[in-house]
C-alpha cells in the first residue's frame, strides 16, 4: 500500500506527516496509528494542561535576548502543545509574540514585560506556568512516541 | 480557578501520574502500579519535605 513499508508500517515520509499533524492536534499523531484509546486518554491530558495553565494566567514564555538560553528553553515549551500556544499568545500579547525586544525604551518590550507582570500578579500564576510547560513537554514526548511506534520500536 | 496549594499539588501529580503511566506502560495492572507509585512518590515526597522545613518557617 501506497506510504506504508512491506511490514505495514508508514514510511519515512508518511511519519514525518503524522508526527507534524501530532503536534498541531495532540493525541492525533496516536490516533492516526490506530492507537485510538490512548490518543484520547492523551489529547485529554495536554488540553486539561494547557486550559488549567491558562486559567491560571500562565507565562506564555518571550525569548529574552538577556538570557537567550533558559528562555528559548521556556518557548520551546510553550510551543510544543502546538498551534494552540499562539491562539493562546495572539489573545494575551495582541499579537502571536515569541520574543522580548532588547533592553531600552522598546515599547513593545515594555507592553509585554507589562502583560507579563500583570497576569503574575494573581499569585497562582506559578502553577499556570508549570502546566503550561507541562502541556508542552507532554506533546513533544508524544511526538517521540509516535516516531518510535511508526517505527515499530514500541507496541 | 483552583486556589488551593494542596489540590495543585494533588491534580499535577494525577496529570503527570497519568500520563506517564499510559506513555511508558501497555498493560492496564503495570499501569496502575507505575501511575500510583509516581503519584505517591509525588504528593509523598512533597509532604516529606513540608514536614521537614516546618520547624523553619521563614
Amino acid at each position: 500500500m501506497a506510504g506504508q513499508d512491506d511490514n505495514g508500517r508508514p514510511d519515512n515520509r508518511k511519519l514525518a506527516l503524522i508526527i507534524f499533524l501530532a503536534w498541531l492536534v495532540p493525541g492525533l499523531g496516536h490516533i492516526l496509528l490506530r492507537r485510538i484509546g490512548r490518543g484520547v486518554l492523551f489529547a485529554g491530558l495536554v488540553f486539561v494542561s494547557l486550559g488549567l495553565g491558562l486559567a491560571h494566567d500562565g507565562k506564555l514564555a518571550l525569548r529574552d535576548p538577556a538570557q537567550p538560553f533558559l528562555t528559548s528553553l521556556q518557548v520551546l515549551a510553550n510551543i510544543g502543545a502546538g498551534p494552540i500556544d499562539f491562539i493562546a499568545r495572539k489573545k494575551v500579547y495582541g499579537e502571536v509574540a515569541l520574543t522580548l525586544p532588547k533592553r531600552g525604551t522598546d515599547p513593545d518590550r515594555t507592553r509585554r514585560v507589562g502583560i507579563q507582570r500583570a497576569r503574575a500578579v494573581s499569585g497562582l500564576s506559578i502553577y499556570g506556568t508549570a502546566y503550561l510547560w507541562t502541556a508542552g513537554i507532554f506533546n513533544l514526548l508524544l511526538l517521540f512516541d509516535v516516531w518510535d511506534i511508526g517505527r515499530g520500536r514500541k507496541w | 480557578m483552583v486556589k488551593s496549594h494542596f489540590l495543585h499539588l494533588m491534580l499535577y501529580s494525577t496529570l503527570v501520574a497519568v500520563f506517564f503511566a499510559a506513555l511508558l506502560k501497555s498493560d492496564r495492572k503495570e499501569q496502575l502500579k507505575f501511575g500510583g507509585l509516581i503519584w505517591i512518590a509525588m504528593v509523598g515526597g512533597v509532604l516529606a519535605l513540608a514536614w521537614l522545613m516546618s520547624p523553619f518557617p521563614r
